[in-house]
């Protein structure tokens, strides 16, 4: 008979913090990619309410996530360019504005390379934020920044979808779209939490 | 040379009682978490199983990952190489936690990210973290490494020591010696 082998593990003392990003992250992230992607695809006039409402919905998210919020402007008095979530902060910011900006000057239609650009800044930047920390080898540095990127523009495409008024009418259309939105909700929370606890 | 400081555990004195946990505590004030914990890991099969303890607490890395991605510039390297947060500029973003190969970080009840500091402020009066203080096999030892009279430099020359997860290249500065020769 073969001995069986044992493997057992305590701990006591400090608690570990197994979920130190949690579904509403997934949610923000979710919410930025769609609102990036919404500033990218061909129709980004008539969406950038749209894209904007998302954007500061992400924002508000990640706002409240802040342990201590009171420290938040320390983002914008801060230089850290090494630091990705520093990136992430001043892509919020000038997103933000310039899409305001854009939706009270219509007329200015050399913003839209600005848009698109930050866009394509918001869309990028949270794959590369997880895929550098080398202490979470599940989010891979290569992948988690392409799979997010693709579903980042899917999910833009689906509401593009739903946001046509002769699209939506159609029920594969319409179906098919909604399940996008939700694949990629679903799929941000999988990739998050997989790298945790 | 600037000093450096670093702890040694000699895994041999280490019997994973966890008074180093609640000294933290004490010394801390945070009853009912501590930025330290031990680990036991019992492997093996009967009657040949071993038991491995370590007494585990951020390990102050020189190229700690930890300080690069803080975006707002609170998690620093002090003069002495110590690995410490500017309480009034952390957000709570928690991007050093994910960072941490070591789980080392946590939020604390402020909402700012809490770690170990090796008792900073006790460190700066001449003394020994309270980890080390309290310690009743007298297994951890606390010190300048750059101090070449120094008792932890001398354990360092002359056991065998290993540092945890040394593939993660952080360079640790909390030492462990070799339970075994």
């Amino acid at each position: 008979m073969t001995p069986e082998t044992v493997q057992l593990a305590a701990e006591s003392g400090m608690r570990c913090c197994a979920t130190f990003w949690g579904l509403d992250i997934a949610f923000e992230l979710f919410l930025a990619g769609l609102a990036g992607g919404l500033m990218i695809l061909p129709r980004a006039a008539q969406t950038r309410r749209w894209a904007f409402a998302a954007l500061a919905l992400a924002g508000l998210v990640l706002f409240l996530h802040l342990g201590q919020k009171s420290a938040a402007l320390w983002f914008y008095a801060s230089f850290q360019p090494q630091a990705p979530m520093w990136w992430g902060a001043w892509l919020f910011a000038l997103a933000l504005a310039a899409l305001v900006v854009w939706d009270r000057r219509p007329a200015l239609n050399w913003l839209r390379v600005p848009v698109a650009l930050l866009g394509a800044g918001l869309v990028i930047y949270p794959g590369i934020m997880l895929g550098s920390l080398a202490a979470r080898p599940a989010w891979h540095p290569v992948w988690t920044p392409v799979s997010f990127t693709i579903l980042s523009l899917g999910s833009a495409a689906a509401l593009l979808v739903l946001l046509d008024p002769r699209l939506r009418l159609r029920p594969a259309w319409s179906t098919s779209a909604t399940l996008v939105l939700l694949i990629t909700l679903a799929t941000r929370a999988a990739i998050l939490l997989s790298g945790q606890g | 040379m600037p000093r450096r400081f670093a702890m040694v555990i000699d895994r041999k004195l280490c019997v994973g009682c966890a008074a180093c946990v609640v000294a933290c505590m004490n010394q801390n004030e945070s009853f009912g978490y501590s930025r330290c914990r031990v680990t036991e890991r019992l492997t093996g099969s009967y009657p040949n199983l071993r038991l491995d303890i370590f007494s585990e607490r951020c390990n102050h890395c020189e190229d700690a990952p930890c300080v690069p991605v803080c975006p707002t510039g609170a998690s620093h390297h002090s003069a002495h190489g110590l690995v410490e947060v500017h309480k009034d500029k952390c957000t709570g973003c928690r991007a050093c936690v994910a960072a941490c190969p070591y789980d080392a970080r946590f939020p604390g009840s402020d909402g700012a990210v809490s770690k170990c500091n090796f008792c900073e402020p006790l460190v700066h009066q001449g003394r020994e973290p309270a980890c080390v203080a309290q310690c009743p096999t007298q297994a951890m030892v606390f010190g300048d490494i750059n101090d070449p009279q120094g008792e932890l430099r001398r354990l360092l020359d002359t056991r065998k020591a290993q540092v945890l997860k040394p593939e993660a290249a952080t360079r640790p500065h909390i030492f462990y010696l070799e339970a075994r020769p």
